[in-house]
């Protein structure tokens, strides 16, 4: 028997065998119940003291999460699925939606205005269907203020939601000026695109009435140019029309040699060969007064003549309608100098009383470009040319390869141009000629032309001595 | 001050037995005994006669103590003479626990302060909201008059639970007796001796002292899933895992038990209030700390008299502790001994809560699963 007995034990055999010792045959089932209770208090010593230490660390890990819960700013509600608030943790003070108070068992849909109501319960019930996150913003007058909420569900358990709580009002604050601004600077992109169409209008416009300017232009030089075109024409209009005199004269020649010769035939048919001799004499005599022989020479010269002078109004005739029609956007490939010769043709009256044209051709290679249009550049520019010559000069057409470029250069002797003005003379409706002799739209209109064509018109003048434009046309 | 004290078991009946001649010093007889054997009027009125004169106060059990003894289904009585001091009984009653506080109010206004020295308190113990009750009564008294008492019990049953009110034990009773004079000196100690476990629940629906959930849970399955087979036995087997309870700013934490449950709601009513918000834990008991408690308590009470030996303790512990300790239950009344000595006459009983403030100087409270002794003694 065992010294040590364990108290209960030595309880239930005081009640139960009294004040009577039990006998010693009990002796060893008495210590094995002893070393039994023992034990049983030993592993429940144990037991409890692991349940100790584990719930101990348990609410260590607990409190640990408490404090990083409490460090949100955020306002932090746990719920059920009906919305009741298990838990709750209040962020800022300033978001304090009451005073005081526990929130615990309120239902966080009765939290905000009756507005936010629906949102926060259809939230509720699409985080319990979906089990995925859903979010919400809303407003709440606070002290007088409106203040913006976001809130987001997070399911926790199958049966608790987490709901965070933010306040947005900084953020919407800056939402807002955001929006403002915004809201400007559509309205100035609106106003803008607006000035934009008004401007590509006006420029539809300035460019359709650039078109008509480049036509009037071109009608105008026509018209300049008029009085030497008829005069072109008339030259050769004169000279047929006095070699179809002298025709006529020598086809009633030819109609009295044919009757002379009719007469001779009828005498020698009727055997008076008298008759016929003397008739002879008087057409040999007749023949001999005409000077039949030149006047067989001369038809021949004066239709091939004649000719000639038909073929020349011809071509002025072609080179002016090909000048003056409306022009379109066609690009061929051409040699420049038969566009500058078809121009030569036309202004060759303009020049030749004034100047002296030298031509100087160089190897130029084929170039793209509308032959109407350039046609009007030359025109411009050997116009100019001769009008700046007050006697008499030179005029000098030059074409040239250099690098990319086929140049043409417009040599004049005229009286120059004074450098202040260089810069002002491609500009439209400037010019320096007397009223009536000039639109101010010649080089402005020659100046797009050639920018169009890939190339660019220079100039080089001395006042007294003479100008040099030179058009320099891109082979490309 | 003189003690006589006596105890009724089934196999003997009185013992001592009863003399023919009635004593009419004995001011004041404690009766505790099972809700059955109080209910019959023979052995009622077997008391009365004996002692004509006294103030009876005593209710049901869930446990008698005679001296050091711990019994069920026996009458455990301690008639007692003052020699200085005078005894006066007061009693109320209550229909719904709801009504405590007004209740407990209304009894606090009944009994008389000149010269009043202690009030000693017994209620029912399943049709009351214990918080309430001590609150409406201390609000009703002078600060530096102390109450201690407890709910009556009727066994592990949770059924009917009887107080003595005007000598005849009855339902839905709260008496009280004021203990008058200045040669009376009383202590107390109140106890438990559990140790909290598990994580920390917050209580999310409770009206009054009726608990519905933790953390959002019913708290009756969650009750069910730690006592496993042991849920069969609800209420009494919930006391196996009463709750602490502490208020959210850092308040000293209570006990508290189940009274009973409903089924139908899946509600759980407590001995006191389960306000919403507070933290509740899972409690487990320890015989050794159990033991140690009941003995901390006598010290406590001894302590507080004075160093005094005291002539009567009259113990009021929880029924949860004789659930959990059993057949060892008697070894916390003996370490009750062990400590007031043989000189004082114990008596009390196997409460459904205590009363009583839990250091001295402190507020009253109902308390659950304590050793709570009240020590009495004449100068």
């Amino acid at each position: 028997m065992s010294n040590n007995m364990h108290s209960l034990l030595k309880r239930q055999l005081k009640q139960y065998f009294g004040a009577n010792p039990y006998s010693d045959e009990l002796g060893p089932f008495i210590d094995a119940v002893n070393k039994a209770y023992f034990d049983f208090d030993a592993d429940r010593n144990m037991l409890e003291r692991s349940l100790e230490y584990s719930s101990q660390e348990l609410l260590q890990a607990n409190s640990d999460m408490q404090m990083i819960f409490q460090a949100f700013p955020d306002m932090l509600f746990r719920i059920d699925r009906e919305g009741n608030i298990i838990e709750h943790k209040w962020g800022n003070r300033e978001d304090l939606v009451f005073p005081s108070g526990s929130l615990v068992g309120k239902r966080i849909q009765d939290i905000p205005d009756s507005s936010a109501r629906q949102n926060f319960i259809k939230s509720i019930e699409n985080v319990k269907r979906s089990k995925s996150v859903a979010s919400m913003e809303y407003s709440m007058m606070l002290d007088g203020k409106e203040k913006f909420f976001e809130a987001r569900f997070l399911p926790l358990t199958e049966k608790e939601t987490i709901v965070i709580v933010r306040n947005i009002s900084d953020r919407k604050k800056v939402e807002g000026e955001l929006k403002e601004t915004n809201e400007t600077l559509k309205k100035n992109d609106r106003a803008l695109r607006n000035m934009l169409i008004d401007l590509k209008k006006v420029h539809d416009e300035l460019k359709s009435a650039q078109g008509q300017l480049v036509q009037s232009e071109k009608l105008a030089s026509i018209g300049q140019l008029a009085a030497g075109v008829a005069h072109e024409i008339n030259n050769p209009v004169g000279f047929i029309s006095n070699n179809m005199e002298m025709l006529g004269q020598y086809v009633a020649d030819y109609g009295k040699v044919l009757r002379m010769v009719e007469n001779l035939k009828a005498a020698i048919e009727q055997g008076s060969l008298e008759k016929a001799r003397s008739m002879v004499a008087e057409m040999t005599k007749f023949e001999q007064e005409i000077n039949l022989d030149y006047i067989i020479n001369d038809v021949n010269n004066l239709l091939q003549h004649n000719q000639r002078g038909l073929e020349r109004i011809q071509k002025i005739v072609m080179d002016l309608r090909t000048f003056a029609r409306e022009d379109k956007d066609t690009m061929e490939l051409v040699r420049i100098e038969e566009v500058i010769d078809s121009i030569l043709s036309i202004v060759d009256n303009e020049l030749k009383y004034k100047a002296e044209l030298k031509k100087s051709y160089g190897d130029t290679p084929l170039i793209k470009c509308n032959p109407q249009r350039l046609g009007q550049v030359f025109i411009n520019l050997l116009v100019n040319a001769v009008q700046s010559i007050e006697e008499k000069g030179t005029i000098e057409v030059k074409t040239y390869r250099q690098g990319e470029y086929v140049c043409v250069d417009v040599i004049d002797t005229g009286k120059g141009i004074e450098e202040k003005n260089f810069k002002k003379i491609f500009d439209p409706f400037f010019t320096t000629k007397p009223i009536g002799q000039g639109t101010g739209l010649g080089l402005s209109v020659s100046y797009e032309i050639v920018k169009k064509h890939g190339g660019e018109i220079r100039i080089q003048s001395k006042v007294g001595e003479g100008t040099t434009f030179t058009v320099m046309l891109s082979i490309s | 001050m003189k003690i006589e004290q006596k105890q009724w078991i089934s196999k003997s009946g009185w013992q001592p037995a009863f003399t023919d001649a009635p004593d009419s010093e004995m001011q004041l007889v404690f009766v505790f005994g099972s809700t059955e054997l109080l209910k019959q009027k023979q052995k009622m009125d077997e008391i009365k006669r004996a002692y004509p004169k006294a103030c009876f106060m005593g209710c049901s059990t869930a446990g008698e103590i005679s001296g050091t003894h711990v019994n069920d289904e026996t009458i455990s009585l301690t008639a007692v003479y003052f020699s200085h001091t005078r005894v006066q009984g007061y009693s109320v009653t209550i229909d719904k626990a709801e009504d405590s506080l007004g209740v407990g109010e209304k009894l606090g206004q009944m009994i008389s302060q000149k010269d009043l020295a202690h009030v000693f308190v017994l209620s029912d113990g399943l049709n009351v909201n214990g918080t309430d009750l001590v609150a409406g009564l201390i609000n009703k008294l002078p600060p530096h008059i102390t109450v201690t008492g407890g709910l009556s019990g009727d066994g592990a049953n949770f059924q009917e639970t009887l107080v003595f009110a005007d000598g005849v034990p009855q339902k839905n009773v709260i008496s009280a007796i004021g203990l008058y004079g200045d040669k009376l000196k009383v202590g107390y100690g109140s106890l438990g001796g559990w140790d909290s476990f598990g994580p920390e629940r917050v209580i999310t629906r409770s009206k009054g002292n009726i608990l519905y959930e933790l953390d959002g849970q019913s708290a009756l399955e969650l009750y069910k899933k730690y006592l496993g087979e042991h849920a069969q036995g609800l209420p009494a087997t919930g006391l196996l895992f009463p709750l602490s309870l502490r208020a959210r700013d850092g308040e000293t934490s209570v006990v508290r038990t189940i009274l009973s449950v409903d089924e139908k709601d899946k509600s759980m009513t407590f001995a006191g209030t389960m306000p919403e918000g507070a933290l509740a834990r899972f409690m487990k008991a320890n015989f050794d700390r159990l033991i140690d408690g009941a003995s901390g308590a006598a010290k406590a009470s001894y302590a507080a008299i004075g160093a005094y030996s005291p002539d009567l303790a009259i113990l009021i512990s929880c029924v949860g502790r004789k659930l959990i300790l059993k057949q060892r239950i008697e070894e916390e009344v003996e370490s009750v001994r062990d400590v007031l000595g043989e000189r004082t006459a114990l008596a009390g009983f196997y409460s459904y809560g205590e009363i009583s403030p839990f250091t001295p100087g402190a507020k009253c409270e109902l308390h659950n699963q304590t050793m709570t002794i009240t020590v009495f003694s004449e100068i």
